[in-house]
């Protein structure tokens, strides 16, 4: 018995030890412990990278210039700390490099263009802004250099000997770009200085200068207003001559100088409802002036608008339900009209209702927010349109709208046990007639301060559910449960209500209820019982036994009742010596074992057994030695015995039961 | 006889008994060598890639606990109605046209499906839903943004979508990319210095495309949502924390989520834990509740009924 647990056991150790390679079977695996994985760096992409875009600046394609150092989010790189901290400050200093470049291009541009003008009082400051620029440029450039060396420096000690070819290469690359970089400061620095010697060119011509004049200063809108001014050359008027009128920046018509070089320009002040426009005129030379004459732009001035303002108070509910109707009133206040202004609200930007004033300039709206609307604050703002008519500007105001969606309050009275199985019932399953079934039945109650209807209200329990609908108030619901083998002891209800309306949140409530299984404590109190009346019914005999042995001893009526039930019967023929002495030994060993407490087991020799019972048997033990020598001798030799062994056989066996029969009547 | 009882001795060291060890003790001895095997698997965990009880690097353990996400092992199981759930596979095995038309079905009647592939049979659902769009099967490198190497490449470009929110980059495992996803789709790309690599040779090569390559694209199918991820990686227990990996899952699991385990290979472990399973279902049933009443009946009584035998001999 004990080798067969120990050789389980070994089986399950087995088992359980080739259990990971079993387990992990043969698929492959589409990933890799990132915990564990392998750390390796590769520097060569952002090299290849900067020299890339210094490509780009070469070409002056300074926009995807930008858009390939957007590319390299260097914090998000697997590089070593210190190579990330200088790429870092290497692509700050390419940023910048480009973004200077870019505006070196838009200021030369703007020179060029200034130039085409005559326009040469602009151009002057211009042309000195593009020497500043280019002089921050050639900054730059070296600081990339040095930047460059240092970041190949710090490069080097990473970098394995695979990698150098490949890093040597790119390296090339960059330093190549670079050079080019300074090709282009010299293209820049090349393109200043024509631009400068075309200024000095230009300083001949005649110089213009332009006024301008309003009448009304102060104007309604949609009254007319009057711009005029004069045209003069070093204080000759230039007659016949085109002159553009900007409104608020844009050009908005134009005049033509007269002989005397005035000009004037009368138009309706268009519907703009701000306070204040500015006006400028401008004298561009054009066809053979531009030989002749410079640039010329009267002084800014400011057209003081009038009209009517307009205000508009907005008054929201502090709290809106999705779904249900919420009134959004407001009232428009001007001095000019405010009856039957169009007003458009929106919610977060998209169009929610149209109003229009009534005669006190109010307008109401019951609005209906869609079931879909968040919770949570919504912006909602509320425009009135202008009206030119009565020279009213219009109005917005923006309101935070505050969307809420309300939990509907769940009271739930759950019962404090259920006991299984309740009822039998027969069902028509196939597989299955016979199921036993329990019952939960549960009480509670809904509230809401907002209607409720046709809400969901579902019931689960150790994997089954019940669902029933409910307008709110108490409710009962009752749910079958199955029978389960294990269901004994703790079990979760839950108890989840999901709202018909979008006013309503879903809700959950959840209890714990005893659940005693009968059936379930009935099979493990039988089980017990049924063991326990066994085991006791076991233990009494043995103890019954033991008694009869120690108190009521007999002299066994055969050999083979006295060897007892752990000893071999041995049924000798009649001149079969050696089972005659084994017979005797036998008879002996079941008194030897009752004198001395000690079984003879399966596992032990005969030599064994003689060691633990010579102390107990203290006189007898010689006699008994000497029994087990003959007995010995039998089973393990081929000595031949003869009438005389068998006779000393018997006759030390007959001595050893003597032995136990005195010892035994004493007690 | 004597030498009978001389070589049953012999043979046993001295058993003095000599008799052969009875039929019911084996029994008794296998019977709880199969019983220690049944509680060894049953307690053994699970190592199976993307499975919802493997607790370790490569399991969904964290996945299902974290996000209240439910295993499915069968399709049947889906809720009637598919609105305001999402379903999340990670198709490591191929699919019935059953399987195909009920995951159609799904996303037609409003349900979120998310389909997390690779090398796997994810193109088999987009083919059966007749979109172009597909799972590459190349893998994506990237040498410069990743986490320690380029089999972990870091998505850093986003479309501004809810999926997306709160999502500055995230990283995926041996991931592959999406081909013939329009752009507008495009959730997320890989970076400027990834790769598709179609030969397997660790390098970029001529004619290999390269990055930004698209790598979680969004669809809307009826009245339902169809989101693909080419890596299945992003939900392992291992992966849930790097960068914004859980705010990404944390978008996409809404409402009632489950994860589908019916389309991942099953090694012997689960197949035995399957079986474990199957065999307390039964257990659990009425009949099975019967039989085991009887067994414990019958053992209970086997010594009074061996001491009748004899006595009665």
């Amino acid at each position: 018995m004990r080798k067969l647990t120990l050789l389980s056991l070994a089986v399950v150790l087995v088992a359980s030890a080739l259990g990971g390679a079993v387990v992990s079977g043969a698929a492959p695996v589409p990933h890799e412990d990132p915990l564990t994985a392998e750390s390796r760096f590769n520097f060569v992409p952002p090299l290849l990278h900067y020299g890339d875009i210094f490509g780009r600046i070469a070409e002056r394609d300074y926009e995807n210039a930008i858009a390939l150092l957007r590319e390299l989010k260097i914090d998000f790189a697997n590089l070593p700390q210190e190579i990330v901290f200088i790429m870092a400050r290497y692509n700050e200093l390419s940023a910048e490099l480009t973004r200077t470049l870019d505006r070196l291009d838009a200021v030369l541009d703007g020179c060029e263009q200034l130039l085409s003008q005559n326009k040469l009082d602009e151009v002057a400051p211009r042309l000195d802004e593009a020497g500043g620029i280019i002089e921050g440029v050639v900054e730059l450039l070296d600081t990339v250099g040095i930047a460059t060396d240092e970041m190949l420096g710090l490069l080097a000690p990473f970098v394995s000997p695979q990698e150098a070819e490949a890093l040597s290469s790119a390296r090339a690359r960059l330093q190549k770009a670079i050079e080019r970089l300074r090709e282009l400061e010299e293209w820049y620095r090349s393109r200043l200085e024509t631009f400068e010697e075309e200024a000095e060119e230009k300083e001949t011509l005649l110089s213009t200068e332009l006024t301008l004049d309003l009448a009304p200063a102060q104007v309604w809108v949609g009254d007319p207003v009057t711009l005029s001014g004069t045209l003069k050359a070093e204080d000759v008027p230039v007659p016949a001559r085109n002159v553009s009128v900007f409104l608020r920046g844009k050009e908005f018509t134009s005049a033509t100088t007269g002989e005397d070089g005035s000009y004037e320009c009368r138009f309706a002040l268009p519907y703009w409802y701000t306070p204040r426009i500015a006006a400028q005129c401008f004298y561009l030379p054009r066809g053979d002036d531009k030989s002749g004459f410079t640039a010329a732009s009267s002084e800014l001035r400011t057209i003081d608008v009038l009209f009517h303002p307009t205000d508009v108070i907005v008054d929201v509910p502090d709290l809106v339900y999705p779904g249900l109707p919420a009134e959004i009133r407001g009232e428009v206040v001007s001095q000019g009209n405010t009856v039957g202004r169009e007003v458009s609200v929106l919610l977060d930007g998209q169009p929610l209702f149209e109003a229009i004033t009534d005669n006190h300039g109010s307008f109401r709206h019951q609005a209906l927010l869609t079931g879909e609307t968040t919770a949570g604050g919504h912006r909602l703002s509320v425009r009135v349109a202008p009206e030119d008519e009565s020279r009213s500007a219009g109005a917005s105001s923006d309101r935070t709208l505050n969307v809420v969606k309300v939990t509907p309050e769940m009271l739930v009275y759950p019962p404090k046990f259920v006991v299984l199985p309740r009822t039998v019932e027969l069902s028509g399953r196939p597989l299955f007639p016979l199921s036993l079934c329990g019952r939960v039945e549960l009480e509670g109650e809904l509230r809401s301060p907002l209607p409720m209807q046709g809400a969901a209200l579902t019931l689960e329990m150790a994997g089954v559910s019940a669902t029933t609908t409910t307008d709110g108030g108490d409710f009962e619901l009752g749910m079958d449960l199955p029978f389960k083998f294990s269901l004994v002891g703790f079990e979760e209800l839950k108890l989840g209500l999901a709202p018909a309306e979008p006013w309503h949140l879903p809700a959950e409530r959840r209890a714990t209820v005893f659940v005693v299984n009968l059936v379930y404590l009935g099979i493990v109190v039988m089980a017990l019982v049924l063991a326990g009346v066994a085991l006791l019914v076991k233990t009494s005999r043995v103890i019954r036994r033991r008694k009869q042995s120690l108190f009521y001893p007999e002299e066994p009526e055969s050999p083979a009742a006295v060897a007892g039930s752990n000893l071999p019967e041995v049924e000798p023929g009649l001149h079969d010596t050696r089972g005659l002495i084994l017979e005797a030994y036998y008879s002996a060993v079941a008194a030897v074992q009752k004198l001395g407490r000690v079984l003879l087991r399966p596992q032990m020799t005969l030599r064994e057994f003689l060691s633990q019972v010579t102390p107990p048997l203290d006189g007898l033990a010689g006699v008994f030695a000497r029994l087990t020598g003959l007995a010995e001798r039998v089973l393990y030799s081929h000595h031949v015995f003869g009438e005389g062994d068998t006779s000393l056989a018997q006759g030390l066996a007959s001595e050893l039961r003597k032995g136990w029969l005195m010892i035994s009547r004493r007690f | 006889m004597a030498d009978d009882i001389a070589a049953v001795l012999r043979g046993n060291r001295g058993n003095m008994a000599g008799k052969p060890i009875a039929p019911g003790r084996i029994g008794l001895m296998i019977g709880l060598v199969l019983l220690m095997l049944a509680v060894l698997v049953w307690f053994y965990p699970s190592v199976s890639d993307f499975k919802a009880e493997n607790p370790s690097w490569n399991g969904a353990r964290d996945f299902i606990d974290d996000f209240q996400v439910s295993p499915l092992d069968s399709f049947d199981a889906l809720p009637g109605t598919s609105e305001e759930t999402s379903l999340i596979i990670v198709p490591y095995v191929t699919f019935s046209s059953a399987d195909l038309d009920r995951l159609e079905g799904y996303v037609g009647s409003g349900g979120r499906l998310v389909v997390l592939d690779d090398y796997g049979f994810g193109n088999q659902i987009l083919e059966h839903l007749g979109l172009e769009v597909r799972f590459s099967g190349s893998q994506l490198l990237d040498p410069l943004f990743n986490h320690k190497n380029k089999n972990l490449p870091r998505m850093l470009n986003f479309a501004a979508v809810p999926a997306t929110r709160g999502v500055e980059s995230l990283v995926l495992n041996h991931a592959t990319s999406l081909e013939n996803a329009p752009v507008d789709r495009v959730v997320a790309w890989s970076s400027y210095f990834s790769f598709s690599d179609e030969d397997q040779d660790g390098e970029w090569g001529e004619g290999e495309a390269r990055g930004p390559l698209p790598v979680i694209a969004r669809f809307e199918l009826s009245d339902g949502e169809l989101l693909l991820v080419a890596d299945p990686s992003i939900l392992i227990s291992g992966m849930l924390d790097m960068d914004d990996n859980r705010q990404f899952l944390q978008n996409i699991v809404e409402g009632q989520a489950f994860l589908d385990q019916s389309h991942l290979p099953d090694v012997p472990l689960d197949e035995a834990k399957a079986a474990l399973r199957l065999t307390r279902g039964a257990l659990a049933t009425v009949w099975g509740m019967v039989g085991l009443i009887l067994l414990v009946l019958a053992l209970a009584l086997r010594p009074i009924w061996y001491n009748r035998g004899g006595q009665d001999g």
